[in-house]
């Protein structure tokens, strides 16, 4: 047998393991959110449907995944229209300090988002708008804004300036040429950090405890709240409503898109 | 011993049959030129011998041994790929001895061929550099140094000369043959460039489809191909159809009649003749039975030579090649002058479909 | 404008045209950042340097007493030492596990490819609770690790595997598989395949080819991965949250608790500026040793 079958063979072994280790979690839990019984247990004796409906009890649930989403969105539009015009600055123009910038700019993702909520609480306080709704959004942009910087990036990477400069000697004005040429080539970029922005800013929980007060709540918040104060495989049901629901939203990005080989860094 | 010997070699890629039995046999030192167009299972072929393609039916055996069940790094072939393909992260020297590291060699010995191997390919004052700080003309001089210092059974070079730029591939073209008669290593050149099989190989091959349709020294391909295929590939041509109906001649399209070759005696209706632009002959003074007409649509110059673009009769195009000074002789400068030509029937060539 | 190529030692009419358009557009964006990311984190360091919070306002000077007492702190000190441990295991972990499934990626058809590319990508947006609670199912006393082990008679009784370290590091392995996996793989990608066969055809094995020159040449992927991976673990807080205990704290929730039990903005800044230096100087050390070492293109 040629070494290339043991090696290979070898490493397939470990990577279906590793896919497995990946998938084993999220599997169980849709396994337990089927569960009859109140406590985790395994093998589940008995099926219902029963914790798909407790759903409503957790505390605020509705008003907090609205909020979360609205939340989600908006930053993500906010953060994708502010990444568009650093994209494009750095991508196109010959600013001295490019990758000290962009470095910058892609900070916050590595930055401990203890220390950005916290920074942040801190601030918001000090000017007098803590705990509001508007106040949380710009903690989610301040974390997610990277995100559509990154995929932008690389969507600008693989365009040509040639085709832009071709159009404005064909006699294009500036927003033509940007409007017909350079934003459907930024589209997937554009398509996959809002998506990436929204999804952090939805699952955000730790900006979002600190910047959150009574009437503001967020979906992880209850989520993790109702966790820690219930033994219940509510949370179970709730997981896997959840993951069906990202599943299905990244196949279409990934189908319509191709949003997949857009982030491959 | 033979150097390199495949038999009806098939291949296929998923239902695709890439190769549709390759038989090719290559002499101990011998370079030989597996010359097509994309698409016709020349780099097939080589990725056969090579070890990285399999082939699910015939033989492959190199220096004698068959290699069919030998991995890649078992059969010690020397590739020189395309894009060179040295090691980024290495210095020269260390791509040049990577081969002799892979042996087991002991270092001092490494040093030693990796030198020479350099000298030879007067490169030995970049050892220490890396591959990203080399022109394309030194990479490509590398990557043959790394794949001779093995001191392979058959050395195999995949369109050695297309990324160069035109002066450096001549220059090229001379010190890849001047090696490779050094070496006396059996070479196998993959290319889709006529003019580099012409001129490096010892033999061409012509490839088309997955098979070989012609084989032999550049100039019995060039001068007398037997296939209108080859004949067109290997440089331009000019393809005339002939009537054999009447016993003992052809006649041509524009109704020039000549004698009919002993080869032609019996067969068919029609035959299919070619001629080469540089041997179609000008006419001048009075016409006798043979000559022919055309009108002049263009003479282009090419400094050593000039193109003739003519028009005959019937629609057909002609080029004859010749040099300036006769092209001005015969009157053929300006448009709508009438070129007066013959074919000499000793270079006519009788060619196969 | 002159046809001659001038070197870029000076700017001229045309480029401080495009520099001023680029600034324009990266204005929002920055002006942005200033008010709501460097003022904030100016304003966090300045507390970090003050005795009390609010100090910096009425103009008492800076002062390296909270350092002091983070580094004298036994508490901060375990939490430190405990995350770094951590963090390196997961590091490691997640490295082993991912890098063959980026080379698994490789070899298959664009099929399974685009498949477990959607998993990673799933997990990659599935919510970071959700996840840690998949965790809580599989490492409960009743769970299914537990329930397995019974089963096939190796223990009595369940063993306790949530609330610690253990089960800490899991979850983060688990969290960031997807960053590890992704940079490999677009790395792996971009190795133009030539350069296996070349190894090949000298005569290396599948395994040295591997360590000689796929390994090296993918060391940039591993750096992104690898880097994300330590930086996401060493600030890790809602992991440990869920999965650890008070006993097993990481920095990031000690820092959690001076800020928001004990409302000591001054130490709790400290303490998290603490963490980010650290973990950026490992980082930048460690992009160090890559480059100089390993002539890795990082």
């Amino acid at each position: 047998m040629s070494d290339r079958s043991i090696f290979h063979s070898v490493n397939s072994v470990i990577a279906w393991l590793s896919l497995a280790f990946l998938v084993f979690p999220v599997l169980l839990t849709v396994v337990v959110s089927f569960n009859a019984s109140f406590f985790i247990e395994f093998p589940p004796k008995a099926f219902s449907l029963h914790w798909y409906g407790n759903i409503g009890k957790i505390h605020r649930i509705v008003d907090a995944t609205l909020i979360s989403a609205g939340i989600a969105i908006a930053s993500g539009i906010c953060a994708c229209i502010l990444a568009v015009g650093a994209s494009l600055a750095l991508s196109r123009s010959p600013l001295p300090g490019r990758a000290a910038i962009t470095a910058f700019l892609l900070s916050p993702v590595t930055m401990p988002m203890v220390a950005i909520g916290i920074a942040l609480v801190q601030f918001f306080i000090s000017i007098g708008t803590a705990f509001t709704w508007y106040s949380l959004m710009i903690g989610h942009i301040v974390l997610v804004v990277a995100y559509p910087i990154r995929t932008l990036l690389a969507s600008l990477a693989l365009t040509n300036p040639a085709l832009e400069e071709a159009a404005e000697s064909l006699g294009g004005g500036r927003w033509t040429v940007f409007r017909t040429i350079t934003l459907p080539q930024m589209k997937p970029g554009l398509v996959s950090g809002f998506l990436f922005a929204s999804l952090i800013s939805f699952d955000n929980y730790p900006i979002s405890v600190f910047l959150v007060r009574g009437g503001i709540t967020t979906m992880p918040i209850e989520i993790f709240n109702y966790i820690t104060q219930n033994l219940d495989p509510t949370p179970a049901a709730f997981s896997t409503l959840y993951i069906v629901v990202i599943s299905l939203v990244i196949a279409l990005a990934e189908w319509r898109y191709r949003i997949i080989s857009h982030t491959i860094p | 011993m033979a150097g390199l010997e495949l038999e009806a070699v098939r291949v296929w890629i998923g239902n695709h049959e890439i190769l549709k039995g390759v038989d090719l046999n290559v002499a101990k030192g011998e370079c030989l030129a597996l010359l097509g167009p994309s698409g016709c299972g020349k780099t097939t072929t080589l990725r056969v011998i090579a070890g990285f393609t399999k082939a699910q039916q015939g033989q492959v055996r190199v220096a004698g041994r068959n290699v069919a069940d030998t991995p890649p790094n078992k059969r010690n072939v020397g590739l020189v790929f395309q894009d060179y393909a040295l090691f980024p992260h290495m210095t020269i020297a260390e791509n040049v001895g990577y081969g002799l590291r892979m042996r087991g060699l002991p270092k001092a010995e490494i040093s030693v061929r990796v030198n020479d191997a350099l000298a030879m390919v007067q490169l030995e004052h970049v050892a220490a550099r890396f591959p990203a700080n080399l022109s394309g003309g030194q990479r490509q001089r590398v990557a043959l140094a790394r794949a001779l210092v093995i001191k392979p059974d058959i050395l195999l070079l995949d369109e050695p000369l297309g990324a160069l730029d035109r002066k450096l591939r001549d220059q090229m073209q001379v010190e890849l043959k001047q090696l490779q008669r050094r070496s006396g290593i059996t070479t196998i050149i993959v290319t889709h460039d006529q003019e580099e099989a012409l001129s490096l190989a010892d033999r061409v091959a012509v490839m088309f489809n997955g098979a070989i349709r012609e084989i032999g020294t550049p100039e019995v391909l060039y001068e007398t191909p037997r296939s209108r295929a080859v004949m067109d590939f290997l440089g331009t041509s000019n393809i005339v159809l002939a009537n054999l109906a009447t016993p003992g001649i052809m006649v041509l399209p524009n109704g020039v009649q000549l004698a009919r070759p002993q080869a032609l005696a019996n067969t068919g209706t029609t035959a299919t003749l070619g001629i080469r632009p540089e041997h179609v002959q000008l006419v001048a003074g009075a016409a006798s039975a043979d000559t022919m007409t055309a009108d002049l649509i263009e003479c282009v110059y090419k400094g050593g030579l000039v193109e003739v673009h003519g028009r005959l009769a019937d629609g057909s195009a002609i080029q004859i090649n010749t040099t300036a000074a006769q092209a001005a002789a015969h009157g053929l400068s300006s448009q709508g002058a009438t070129i007066r030509f013959r074919f000499p029937p000793e270079r006519l060539q009788i060619l196969a479909e | 404008m002159s046809g001659i190529a001038t070197p870029m030692t000076r700017f001229d009419a045309t480029d401080w045209r495009r520099v001023s358009r680029g600034l324009l557009l990266l204005a929002p964006l920055l002006a942005f950042l200033l008010v709501f990311y460097i003022m904030p984190f100016a304003n966090m360091i300045g507390e970090s340097f003050s005795y009390w919070s609010g100090d910096a306002k009425t103009g008492q000077g800076p002062t390296l007493f909270q350092y002091v007492k983070t580094l004298e702190s036994a508490r901060v000190l375990r939490a430190l030492n405990r995350t770094f441990g951590i963090a390196l295991n997961t590091v490691l972990i997640t490295l082993l596990l991912s890098y063959p499934v980026a080379m698994l990626l490789l070899g298959v058809g664009r099929r399974l490819r685009t498949a477990i590319l959607l998993v990673t990508f799933v997990s990659l947006a599935s919510s970071l609770i959700i996840r840690n609670y998949g965790w809580v199912v599989v490492l409960a006393d009743g769970g299914a690790v537990n329930s397995l082990l019974m089963a096939l008679g190796l223990i009595d009784a369940p063993i306790r595997l949530m609330y610690s370290e253990l089960a800490i590091t899991l979850g983060l392995v688990h969290y960031a598989m997807p960053f590890m996996i992704l940079p490999i793989y677009g790395t792996l990608l971009r190795l133009p395949p030539s350069l296996r066969e070349a190894s090949l055809s000298l005569g290396g094995s599948e395994w040295r080819t591997f360590l000689h020159v796929v390994l090296p040449l993918s060391l940039p992927g591993v750096f992104g991965g690898t880097m994300l991976t330590f930086a996401v673990s060493m600030s890790a807080f809602v992991t440990p949250l869920m999965l650890g205990s008070p006993r097993t704290a990481m920095i990031s929730q000690v820092a959690a608790e001076q800020l928001l039990v004990q409302l000591n903005f001054a130490w709790g800044s400290a303490i998290i500026v603490v963490l980010t230096v650290i973990t950026f100087a490992i980082v930048a050390i460690y992009a160090f040793l890559l480059r100089k070492v390993f002539r890795a293109d990082v």
